[in-house]
C-alpha cells in the first residue's frame, strides 16, 4: 500500500452533502463581500444586527432560537437585498458554511402570506439529500411560524392525481418540481413569488437538472423574485445563472485563500511511529484537547495508530477513502456527537470536515503527492480543520526522517509561516503552546 | 495542606442538605419563603424548607 | 441589607470563595518543589503523574456507561494511592512525597479545563464529564474543593460574583480577572469569551444535579441542587451585566432548570416569576441591540410551555443516566 490513496473522483454532490451533514456551525470567514448592484444609485444597505431587518417577530425568534447572535458576513449584505421592496433578483457566490442557506430561507419565509394555502416559494436543490438538509433549516427557522407549511418535492413523495398542494413552501429536486408544476399541476407556477436555485455549480454537473431548472423558471411570473447561489462561478455556471436570473444584483464573498494566521504550527522530531505515538501521549498529557484529528499516509498506519490509542483508553474513530459517503457521514456524525473523540484518517476524506470541538490537528505523516513532493493544498485543508469558529488553531507535524524534514521546510517556505520546533519530552514547553 | 475539606459550604446551607429546616432560617428568610413572590434582591441563598415547597 | 438588587455578592458567598482559593493555594504550595524541579528524573516523574491524572479526563465520551466507569476507576485508583498503567508504565502517587497533592490539583484543573474547551463547543459533553467529576468528588472531597477553586478562578460567575475593578489593576489584568484570555494580539473576541464561560457554567450546573450511579452510598450529590439554588438566588440578587448575565442564566437553567423545578417546586416557580416579571426588564435595560441573542433565548426559555417541554428533555437525560447505570 505504498502508493498514496487514489484521490476520490471529484464528486461534487457527495462532497457538498458531506459538508452539509457535518457542519453545524458558521465558518467565520474574514474576507470581504463584493456587491455589484443592478441599480447603482439605489442605496446599499448592510445590517449589523437581525433587528435592523424588521423581520416578522416569529422569524426573529426562530433565528435566535437557532443560536444565532449576529448576521454572518454574507447575510449582512444579502439579507437586506433579498428582503427589499420591491423584490430584487440576486446571484450570490459564497462557499459553504458562510450562512447563505439561512439567508435565502429567511427570505422565503418572509415573503410567504400564510393566509393563502398554496405554494408561494419554490426552492430547488441538486439532490434528494441536499433538499432534506435545506428543508431542516426551513423547519427550524419557521419553528414559531406554524401557519407556514413545507412540502418536499422529491422522488418517493407520490401525491394523488388532481390534488392541489396547500403548503406555501416547496423544496425539492428539479425533475419532481417540474412535474408538479407542468405535468401534474399540483402547483400553480403563476402564484410563485420566490424561486431559489441552490448550489448552481452542483446543479449543472448533474445530468438533466440544468434543462429542467430552466423550464421551471420559464413557467414563473415576470415579477417572481429569482435567487441563485453557487460556491463557484466558472463560465458554464455563469451562463446558466444569467438564464435563470434576469437583471440580477450580484454578491460575491471574495474567496480569500484559507489563511494560516490563526493557527499555531509546530513540528516534532521522532525516529519511528512508536516515538510519534509517545509524543502524541505527551501532548495529550500537557494540553487540554476536546477532540483531535490525526492524518496518516496509509490505511495501515491509520489502523495501527487507532489500535494503540484505543489500548491507551481513547475513543477512536477510523475514516478512510474506500468508505461510501453515507458511511463517512455516519463516522463523522458520531465524532461530532463526541462518541469518539479522536478521528484517525487518511488523506482523502478530510476535506471540509468542520467540527468545532477539534482542538488540534496532527500530521502523523506529512502530506505528499504521488511523486513525493509536499502537497501544500492538502496541508492547508488538513490544518484548516482547526482554528475555526474564532477558536485558536493548533497543528502539530511529526517528522521522522531527513526526507520528511525536507518536506516540512518546503511547506514552511510555501506558506511563508514559521513552523516551530517542539520538544515533547519537556512538559513545560508543551504547556506553553496552549495558552 | 489541611486534610479535611477546606471550607464548609457557605453558612447559607450546611454542606450536603438539600433543604433548610425552618428553625435555621432568619425571620426575613422565612418571610420570603412564605410569601407568594420573592422580593427583588432578597432571595434567600439557603435552599427552601422541605415543608414550604407548595405555596 | 440594601433594598432592591445588590451591587455585589453576599458576604457568605465571598467568604466561601476566598476560603476555597486559600486551600487551593496551599495545595499548590505543597508541591512547589515538584513543579519547579530542574532535576531530569523528577521532571520525568512529574510528566508521568500529570499524564496519569489528566489523560483519562480527556477520554470521557458519551459512547457508553462502561467506558465512563473505566475512566472513573482509573482516576479513583490513582487518587487512592494504587498504581495505574499509563503509557505502558506503572504510575502511582507514591512516586513523589507530594504526589497525591499534585495529582489532585492537576485532575481538578483538568475537569474545569475540559469544560472550558469541550463543553464550550459541544454542550452535551457536560453530562458525561459532570457525572465522572461528581463520582470522584464524592469519594475524594478534597478534589471537589479544588474543582470549585479552579472553576471560580477561571469563571468568577460560577461563584457567582462580578469581580470589581480594584485601584491600580491594569486593564489587561482586570480583563483576565473577568475571565477573558488576553494575549499579545489583544483580548479575545466576546463570542469566544462567552462560549468558554458557558462551557464552564454548564459543567457546573450538570455537576449540581448528577450523582455517580455506581455508588451504593445513599444521600444527595456531593455538591447538590442546594448549590444550584444558591447560585441562582445569588445571581438574581445582583444587578445584571450586559450579555454575560442573560447568557449564563440561560445556560444554567437549560442544564438544571428542570431538576431544580422537581426539587423545589413552588419555590422554584417563584424564582421563574421573579425572572420573568422583575429581573428580565433589568436585563433588557442594560442590553444594547446586537446583544439581543442571549436575551431572546432566555425569554423563550422562560415561556411556560418551554419549561413543560423541558420535562421531556429531562426525561431523556434520566434515561441517559440509567443507561449508564445499566451498561
Ligand atoms: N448568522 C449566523 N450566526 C451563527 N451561525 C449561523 C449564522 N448563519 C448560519 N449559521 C450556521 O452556520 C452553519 C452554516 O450555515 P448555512 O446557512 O448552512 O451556510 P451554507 O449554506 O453557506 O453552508 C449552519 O450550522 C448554520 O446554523
Amino acid at each position: 500500500e505504498a502508493k498514496t490513496e487514489e484521490e476520490d473522483k471529484e464528486d461534487k454532490a457527495a462532497q457538498s452533502l458531506l459538508n452539509k451533514l457535518i457542519r453545524n456551525n458558521l465558518v467565520n470567514t474574514n474576507n470581504q463581500v463584493e456587491v455589484l448592484q443592478r441599480d447603482p444609485n439605489s442605496p446599499l444597505y448592510s445590517v449589523k444586527s437581525f433587528e435592523e431587518l424588521r423581520l416578522k417577530p416569529q422569524l426573529l425568534q426562530g433565528v435566535y432560537a437557532m443560536g444565532f447572535n449576529r448576521p454572518s458576513k454574507i447575510q449582512e449584505n444579502a439579507l437586506p437585498m433579498m428582503l427589499a421592496e420591491p423584490p430584487q433578483n440576486l446571484i450570490a457566490q459564497s462557499q459553504s458554511g458562510t450562512g447563505k442557506t439561512a439567508a435565502f430561507v429567511l427570505a422565503m419565509l418572509s415573503r410567504v402570506d400564510p393566509a393563502n394555502s398554496w405554494p408561494q416559494c419554490l426552492c430547488v436543490s441538486p439532490t434528494y439529500e441536499l433538499a432534506l438538509q435545506t428543508g431542516k433549516v426551513i423547519e427550524q427557522m419557521g419553528k414559531f411560524y406554524p401557519e407556514v407549511k413545507l412540502i418536499y418535492g422529491i422522488r418517493g413523495n407520490k401525491l394523488e392525481r388532481g390534488m392541489k398542494i396547500q403548503e406555501q413552501i416547496v423544496i425539492g429536486t428539479p425533475g419532481t418540481v417540474l412535474d408538479w408544476c407542468l405535468k401534474f399541476k399540483f402547483i400553480d407556477p403563476k402564484k410563485i413569488k420566490v424561486f431559489v436555485l441552490d448550489e448552481a455549480d452542483v446543479m449543472i454537473a448533474t445530468q438533466g437538472h440544468q434543462d429542467q431548472s430552466i423550464r421551471i423558471q420559464r413557467t414563473l411570473p415576470k415579477n417572481c423574485q429569482m435567487l441563485l447561489f453557487s460556491a463557484t462561478f466558472e463560465e458554464s455556471v455563469w451562463n446558466f445563472a444569467k438564464r435563470i436570473v434576469p437583471e440580477p444584483n450580484i454578491i460575491k464573498l471574495k474567496r480569500e485563500e484559507e489563511t494560516l494566521d490563526t493557527i499555531k504550527q509546530y513540528y516534532v522530531n521522532c525516529n519511528s511511529k512508536e516515538e510519534k505515538f509517545q509524543a502524541l501521549c505527551n501532548i495529550y498529557g500537557a494540553i487540554t484537547i476536546a477532540q483531535a484529528m490525526i492524518f496518516c499516509h496509509t490505511r495501515r498506519t491509520a489502523g495501527w495508530l487507532a489500535g494503540e490509542l484505543s489500548r491507551e483508553g481513547h475513543q477512536v474513530a477510523l475514516l478512510s477513502g474506500e468508505m461510501v459517503v453515507e458511511q463517512r457521514a455516519a463516522v463523522i456524525e458520531r465524532f461530532r456527537d463526541g462518541k469518539e473523540k479522536v478521528l484517525v484518517t487518511t488523506n482523502v476524506c478530510a476535506r471540509g470536515i468542520d467540527v468545532e470541538q477539534v482542538s488540534v490537528v496532527i500530521n502523523f505523516d506529512l502530506p505528499v503527492d504521488k511523486d513525493g513532493n509536499p502537497d501544500n493544498e492538502t496541508y492547508l485543508h488538513r490544518i484548516g480543520r482547526t482554528g475555526r469558529f474564532g477558536k485558536r488553531g493548533l497543528a502539530i507535524n511529526m517528522v521522522d526522517s531527513k526526507g520528511s524534514m525536507n518536506i516540512l521546510n518546503r511547506i514552511q517556505e510555501h506558506f511563508k509561516k514559521k513552523i516551530e520546533k517542539l520538544d515533547t519530552d519537556d512538559l513545560d514547553e508543551i504547556e506553553k503552546i496552549a495558552n | 495542606f489541611s486534610s479535611g475539606g477546606a471550607a464548609a459550604a457557605s453558612d447559607g446551607a450546611s454542606a450536603g442538605s438539600l433543604f433548610t429546616p425552618q428553625s435555621e432560617l432568619t425571620a426575613d428568610e422565612l418571610k420570603e419563603f412564605m410569601g407568594k413572590r420573592f422580593t427583588l434582591g432578597q432571595i434567600p441563598l439557603k435552599p427552601p424548607p422541605a415543608d414550604l415547597l407548595v405555596i | 441589607k440594601k433594598q432592591g438588587l445588590q451591587a455585589s455578592a453576599e458576604e457568605s458567598t465571598l467568604k466561601w470563595f476566598k476560603e476555597l482559593q486559600e486551600a487551593a493555594h496551599q495545595c499548590a504550595q505543597s508541591f512547589e518543589d515538584l513543579n519547579n524541579t530542574k532535576d531530569m528524573q523528577t521532571k520525568k516523574v512529574r510528566m508521568e503523574l500529570q499524564k496519569a491524572a489528566t489523560i483519562p479526563v480527556s477520554q470521557i465520551s458519551s459512547v457508553s456507561g462502561s467506558k465512563l466507569k473505566e475512566v472513573f476507576d482509573k482516576i479513583d485508583k490513582l487518587l487512592s494511592g494504587r498504581p495505574v498503567v499509563s503509557g505502558g508504565k506503572s504510575v502511582s502517587t507514591s512516586l513523589h512525597s507530594h504526589g497525591l497533592e499534585f495529582v489532585s490539583y492537576k485532575l481538578a484543573e483538568k475537569f474545569v479545563k475540559q469544560g472550558e474547551e469541550e463543553v464550550a463547543s459541544h454542550h452535551e459533553a457536560a453530562f458525561p464529564i459532570a457525572v465522572v467529576a461528581s463520582g470522584v468528588w464524592e469519594l475524594h472531597p478534597r478534589v471537589g474543593d479544588l474543582i470549585l477553586a479552579h472553576l471560580h478562578k477561571k469563571c468568577p460567575y460560577s461563584v457567582p460574583y462580578y469581580p470589581p475593578m480594584k485601584e491600580g489593576t491594569s486593564i489587561e489584568d482586570y480583563q483576565r480577572i473577568l475571565g477573558y484570555r488576553v494575549e499579545d494580539s489583544g483580548v479575545e473576541a466576546q463570542d469566544s469569551f462567552l462560549k468558554r464561560m458557558s462551557g464552564m457554567i454548564r459543567l457546573y450546573a450538570a455537576i449540581t444535579q448528577l450523582r455517580w450511579p455506581y455508588t451504593n452510598k445513599p444521600g444527595p450529590a456531593p455538591h447538590g441542587l442546594n448549590h444550584g439554588w444558591r447560585w441562582l438566588a445569588q445571581m438574581l440578587n445582583m444587578e445584571p451585566l450586559a450579555d454575560i448575565t442573560a447568557t449564563l442564566l440561560f445556560d444554567f437553567l437549560e442544564v438544571c432548570g428542570h431538576a431544580l423545578l422537581k426539587q423545589y417546586q413552588g419555590q422554584f416557580w417563584k424564582l421563574i416569576f421573579l425572572i420573568k416579571d422583575d429581573y428580565f426588564p433589568r436585563i433588557e435595560a442594560v442590553t444594547s441591540t446586537g446583544q439581543m441573542g442571549s436575551v431572546m433565548r432566555l425569554k423563550q426559555f422562560l415561556e411556560v410551555s418551554t419549561l413543560i417541554e423541558l420535562k421531556h428533555s429531562h426525561n431523556a437525560l434520566c434515561t441517559l443516566i440509567t443507561l449508564y447505570a445499566l451498561s
